[in-house]
């Protein structure tokens, strides 16, 4: 069973639509039993890092959420909901997060003066060769909707990169059966449709 | 394939009665088609997000576009933004709920300029965009107005702008009144003064009638992208040629 995540932040309803586009069912969920039970989860999000963490906290998710990633089951985390599965953020303060992922969020602050949020399509690239899923994201073009930006704190994974004016910023890592995306796969076309394509077909073990 | 592309051509739809119009001089309204086909075709043709207005909202109290996003939502996986006669809390929630992922208001902020900052409270600043009517009064000074240009607000364009963004909108709509509808180019001055006033992404409206425009306004730098309608709309250009002509 496949589940997105309703934790109180951000629209859900293009992410349910572009699921079923692709013919798969899919449940929008906070309930435990249910969240428990999924094959696959989606944590989708946007807006701020600490109103995330504590909603996550407030609906009793957090436990769900890594117990879900120690049984090796498919996790992917979109744009907040990637950003709330590294260690921590510089948001307003500094704020922790789940730490499944050995990267940090910092607040994007280019040299020259480009416009933020970061909001547009920018192109994801790999800087050294990988395998698996990098016919999916190098060279292609994804929305993102962000003013911060993930670093990753250590090598091992697969890890596509953005630049936006100075900055260069994580878009996309997988690590085992964690896939984290700082775009919205569900606003970005058909780049978009075939990674969550590929992530709705990920086995189950 | 979507062509890669860092200034965002997104298409404006003025929805009236489930058809698109094309005002002229934000005026005299001409009927173009079915907002679903139109939609399709433009996301096919490469479109990075799809604005729809309802242009008559303010007259009516109410915006009636919900049904024409929620469908739009369906088939078209890019972002969606929805303006007009947006005047509380609840109907930002139901445009987002309908499948917008950004609404664009006007009317309502200049009549409760906090809006902007429950909005952005209660949703995000990145789903904020600040729709701004400009029309020029001076050598280098424009006016706000609302209702489709027919209403001055007697507030400077610069200072709104500085205003808003300070209480957290996160992108802004900026149209030229004086260059709607006639195909004569941007209004390349209020973007320049736009661009000095503020840090948040700027999406020019208004005035294009050729390829040129489109390049003129990209060369500049100053603003993240153009909605544009009758361009598009007349099939006087496709998204797919403007994107392989002015990158």
């Amino acid at each position: 069973m496949n589940v997105i995540v309703d934790y109180g932040v951000g629209n859900l309803l293009s992410l349910t639509n572009a699921v079923k586009y692709l013919g798969f069912e899919v449940t929008v969920s906070r309930e435990p039993e249910i969240i428990s039970g999924a094959s696959r989860l989606i944590l989708p999000g946007v807006g701020a890092f600490q109103t995330g963490m504590q909603n996550i906290a407030k609906n009793g998710l957090t436990n769900l959420i890594l117990s879900h990633v120690q049984k090796a089951k498919p996790l992917l985390g979109i744009c907040l909901g990637f950003q709330l599965l590294t260690k921590s953020s510089d948001e307003f303060g500094y704020h922790q997060g789940l730490g499944v992922l050995r990267a940090e969020c910092r607040r994007l602050s280019p040299i020259e003066k480009v416009p933020l949020p970061h909001m547009g399509w920018n192109t994801a690239y790999s800087v050294k060769s990988t395998s698996g899923i990098d016919g999916l994201i190098n060279g292609k073009a994804f929305y993102f909707v962000h003013s911060h930006g993930v670093k990753a704190l250590e090598e091992g994974g697969e890890h596509y990169y953005t630049s936006y004016g100075s900055e260069k910023f994580i878009a996309a890592i997988k690590t085992g059966n964690i896939l984290g995306v700082q775009f919205h796969p569900e606003k970005s076309g058909n780049a978009g449709l075939d990674l969550l394509n590929y992530f709705l077909r990920s086995e189950i073990l | 394939m979507r062509r890669f592309f860092d200034f965002r051509i997104i298409p404006r739809l003025d929805v009236k009665n489930g058809r698109v119009i094309k005002g002229i001089h934000l005026e005299g309204l001409r009927q173009v088609g079915d907002p679903r086909r139109l939609v399709e075709s433009y996301y096919n043709d490469g479109a990075d997000e799809i604005l729809f207005m309802d242009p008559v909202a303010s007259l009516y109290g109410r915006n009636h576009l919900f049904k024409e996003v929620a469908q739009a939502a369906e088939m078209a996986f890019i972002p969606m933004t929805i303006g007009g006669g947006l005047r509380s809390i609840s109907d930002v929630r139901q445009a987002l709920d309908s499948g917008a992922d950004k609404v664009a208001i006007n009317t309502e902020l200049h009549k409760r300029p906090t809006f902007v900052q429950e909005i952005a409270l209660a949703f995000g600043s990145q789903c904020c965009v600040c729709s701004i009517e400009a029309k020029k009064i001076d050598k280098n000074r424009w006016e706000a107005y609302t209702d489709n240009g027919r209403e001055p607000t007697g507030r400077s364009v610069e200072e709104w702008i500085k205003r808003v963004v300070g209480m957290g909108a996160g992108e802004l709509l900026i149209t030229s009144i004086d260059h709607e509808g006639t195909k004569k180019g941007f209004d390349l001055q209020l973007y320049e003064l736009a661009r000095e006033s503020c840090t948040v992404p700027i999406i020019a409206s208004g005035g294009a009638g050729s390829m040129e425009h489109l390049r003129q306004i990209r060369r500049q730098g100053c603003v993240s992208g153009v909605a544009i309608a009758s361009i598009l709309h007349y099939n006087l250009l496709s998204i797919g040629r403007i994107k392989e002509e002015i990158s």
